[in-house]
């Protein structure tokens, strides 16, 4: 790239910046390499294709590898496309400048709503998502309001309703524990084959959700001033953007998706338990941060929080895969963490000086 | 005391400094000397380029260009340590004394005479040492007081204590006296002249003359970051120094005065209260006319203009615009009614800076530019390209970052911001705060060209050449009051710096007490 900036040699005498004079097509492949999902793409390619030979079978001439096998890859798809639900609903309350540490406990909660009143119900869907998404949106109005009205931090808000939603969903399965027996035409949801792929449903879901938050995000009115926000919150305000109930309504949308994946964690493991969702806050904010959003708010596709997810879940899937143990499979992930933001954080810094 | 200082060897030399921030050259290749033992004025008007120079001087920042020579060495300073070590002391226009410490502490903060060893502070010498600094300085003072039980003036001389005690060969002082009352400047130019005969080359950066002309021996004049020229003051008069200040003349910076006023006022405030920041506003606003609000810091003009804009909440008073009563509770109320605000720090309050030009200029009118809740790039691009051109805003692509334009660009692209939207009144505060005087002019006349379409201004600026330059009429606050109005011929640096100071109320009070 600095080599096409060396023409300007007479533009040092001008203080303006000279217009700079490019060839189009350069221009326009300069523009597609520089969007922050290229390098993510090319990482999972990489990352891939590591562990594709990594698991090679020692026989010559066996292809494919235990990794890149269809029953693997498609068994990756739902847990996927759990985390990237939540994860869409993140990355919008961090473009924001927030944070939302409670769509973990969410999920516990919401599945737990949702096992007792399919159950209830005796199966009737819409009234179980309905009940189990409103969860969602309770908790997220009232981190919403607690962040914005009360200007309480959001680390320490939703920390605190992490521990009050995870508490109550504790309580209840410890008076009458876990929720189970669901109703056949709740479980089916689940499990049943769509797109060739069992379970299926949530992974549709999972896509919808992307596409249209990835649209939205670059071209609705409502979401593009979360950017506004998150790049200068008293400039926001001051430009006219009702930056309270912005921000609020990231809160209520993050914790609606939760509580959506919530609904869908139980039917899926046939209950509902008080330990769903333990630690997917962080590993959510990971694979936003890796897909390019910043914590200081302001950055982020929804795209790119995807690939976070599909990132992340490569990794883990491969060094499983690979046999190694789940403890050191959450060293690996935690590694890969800190040397993405590091990254990101130099080629920032590059940028900036520049 | 000026009869031999052409005969002795400058102590320290700045020859061609230059310094730019940004696209702005605060400093091109001024130069500069100061001789022992004398008293050295460095004067100019706002954005001069005296506190870049002086900077520089201090190692806070380094020069671009230009080498610095000190008592015949050439020095860079890269750190303000270095400067300190050296022999340069700098007493801040804001006091930088921790307020809960001793004045000890204060003095000899970082540098501790220690007891060897431990590593615990010699309090005993201490003690004698801030004695004899203060002694010096011929302040009765118990070293062991806290700052915060003392008053400004005093703190003033514990910071000339502090400079003093590293055995400083050159004492730089900015605006030492904005805080000081008139004997306290007494006492400040004494303890000063006696630094002074013991060879400490004093510099004295001020923008008030008649203490330049009480004080110094020599003074050098700044304009616009250059080097205008030096006269011993017992060769030149204040005349003669505010025509080297000012140097052009203000019809050039300024557009001629407008005729568009009309009669019935579209704003009116009346009895406008916030807190204890301001009480008790009224004044009205007419279309086609800028009026100026003139003050010192921390008079509360910003505070008014944000209330007004709605950006804080008012505790008293009413607002009328258009001739009805209007409730203002949030920006988004504002803008609806055409009621826009520019804020003087557009870093902080003005701009988004790492979104683009086109995200900056679009960013208070997105409504405008969607249509059922979609926006639409191609009416972005078009009213980006608009604004472009009728600011002539330096940029080669829209979608570069807007912290990479220079500062007056930057400025004109938070300009555009609100030339997007609907506006008739448009509070401006500090509008040409940090970009150049081409842009400062480019400025001026686009206020001056919006007043003429029938938008009714109130510039806020603590600049008094630009308020009197750019206003029909000024208004003058003081502590949280407007104390009066000047207009016409009265429109002078004088009356409204009596007026902020709180000397009179109203312009016709003093002429008729006197």
């Amino acid at each position: 790239m600095p080599a096409e900036r060396e023409p300007e040699p007479n533009a040092a005498a001008d203080q303006e910046p000279a217009p700079s004079r490019q060839p189009r097509v350069g221009a326009a492949l300069k523009t597609v390499l520089r969007q922050r999902e290229i390098i993510t793409v090319a990482i999972i390619i990489v990352t891939a294709f590591v562990f594709h030979l990594l698991t090679m079978s020692s026989e010559p001439g066996r292809w494919p590898s235990v990794f890149v096998q269809t029953s693997n890859l498609k068994s990756m798809l739902a847990p996927l496309a759990m985390t990237a639900i939540v994860a869409v609903g993140m990355l919008l309350v961090l473009i924001c400048g927030g944070f939302d540490l409670s769509v973990g406990a969410v999920v516990a909660l919401a599945g737990l709503v949702a096992g007792l009143t399919v159950k209830a119900t005796g199966g009737n869907l819409f009234l179980t998502f309905a009940a189990g998404i409103s969860v969602g949106v309770i908790v997220g109005l009232i981190n919403g309001i607690v962040v914005t009205k009360f200007s309480v931090n959001p680390l320490i808000a939703t920390l605190g309703m992490m521990s009050v939603a995870r508490g109550l969903a504790l309580a209840y399965v410890q008076k009458y524990g876990v929720v189970s027996g669901f109703p056949r035409n709740f479980l089916d949801f689940a499990w049943e084959t769509h797109i060739w792929i069992k379970g299926g449903a949530i992974v549709l879901i999972a896509i919808a959700i992307a596409a249209l938050g990835d649209v939205l995000l670059r071209n609705s009115r409502w979401l593009r001033q979360l950017y506004y926000i998150g790049g200068n919150q008293d400039a926001a305000r001051l430009s006219g953007i009702n930056v309270n109930l912005v921000r609020a309504s990231t809160y209520v949308v993050c914790g609606a998706l939760a509580a959506l994946v919530g609904v869908f964690y139980a039917a899926r493991y046939s209950e509902a338990s008080a330990e769903a969702g333990v630690g997917m806050e962080l590993q959510v904010i990971a694979a936003c941060v890796i897909g390019g959003a910043s914590l200081a708010g302001g950055q982020g596709t929804a795209l790119g929080a995807v690939l976070g997810c599909t990132l992340m879940s490569i990794i883990s899937n491969g060094l499983q895969t690979w046999g190694v143990k789940p403890a050191w499979q959450q060293v690996a992930l935690g590694v890969v963490l800190i040397v993405a933001v590091t990254i990101d954080m130099f080629i920032a810094r590059r940028r900036s000086a520049r | 005391m000026t009869s031999n200082t052409s005969e002795r060897d400058p102590i320290l030399v700045v020859d061609g400094a230059s310094k730019s921030f940004g696209g702005v050259r605060a400093l091109r290749s001024v130069s500069f000397s100061a001789l022992p033992g004398e008293i050295h004025a460095l004067v100019g008007e706002n954005g001069a380029g005296k506190s870049t120079l002086m900077k520089i001087l201090a190692g806070n920042i380094t020069a671009d260009q230009g080498s610095i020579t000190f008592e015949g060495r050439t020095v860079q300073f890269s750190h303000p340590r270095d400067a300190q070590a050296a022999g340069i002391a700098i007493v801040h226009q804001e006091l930088s004394l921790a307020p809960n410490m001793s004045i000890a502490e204060n003095v000899f903060v970082g540098r501790e005479p220690t007891i060897r060893l431990l590593g615990f502070v010699n309090r005993r010498e201490l003690y004698q040492r801030t004695t004899a600094a203060l002694d010096q300085l011929g302040l009765r003072l118990d070293p062991w007081t806290k700052v915060s039980d003392i008053d400004v003036a005093m703190r003033q001389m514990v910071e000339i204590a502090r400079a003093i005690s590293f055995d400083c060969r050159v004492l730089i002082l900015d605006e030492p006296t904005s805080a000081l009352a008139d004997q306290e400047i007494e006492a400040l130019f004494a303890v000063l002249r006696r630094l002074a005969e013991r060879g400490v080359a004093i510099i004295y950066i001020s923008h008030k003359l008649n203490e330049v002309f009480a004080l110094a021996d020599r003074v050098t004049v700044l304009r616009d970051g250059q080097w205008v020229g030096s006269k011993l003051v017992s060769e030149t008069d204040p005349d003669e120094v505010i025509r080297m200040m000012v140097g052009r003349n203000l019809e050039q910076l300024f557009p001629a005065k407008g005729s568009a006023r009309v009669p019935e006022p579209i704003l009116e405030v009346r009895g406008l209260s916030r807190g204890k920041a301001f009480t008790d506003v009224s004044f009205d606003l007419h279309p086609g006319e800028i009026v100026g609000l003139a003050g010192l810091v921390g008079a509360g003009r910003t505070e008014v203009a944000r209330a007004i804009f709605g950006a804080d909440p008012i505790t008293g008073g009413t607002i009328k615009l258009e001739g009805r009563p209007a409730r203002i509770a949030n920006p988004q109320q504002a803008i609806e009614r055409g009621v826009l605000y520019l804020p003087e720090d557009r870093k902080l309050h003005g701009l988004f800076p790492d979104m683009s030009i086109r995200a900056n200029i679009v960013a208070a009118t997105l409504g405008d530019h969607s249509k059922v809740g979609m926006l639409l790039p191609s009416a972005q691009q078009a009213t980006t390209d608009r604004m472009v051109e009728r600011l002539d805003i330096k940029v080669a692509n829209t979608s570069a970052s807007v912290s990479s334009l220079s500062g007056g660009n930057q400025q004109k692209a938070m300009f555009g911001k609100w030339l997007a939207a609907t506006v008739k009144v448009f509070l401006v505060d500090e509008p040409t705060r940090g970009i150049d005087v081409s842009a400062k002019a480019e400025v001026h006349a686009l206020l001056r060209d919006l007043a003429d379409q029938g938008v009714a201004i109130l510039l806020v600026s603590s600049e008094l050449p630009e308020v009197i330059g750019a206003s029909d009429r000024v208004l003058v606050m003081h502590e949280g009051q407007i104390a009066g109005e000047v207009s016409g011929a009265e429109m002078t640096e004088e009356n409204i710096m009596r007026l902020a100071t709180g000397q009179t109320r109203g312009t016709h009070t003093h002429a008729r007490g006197a």
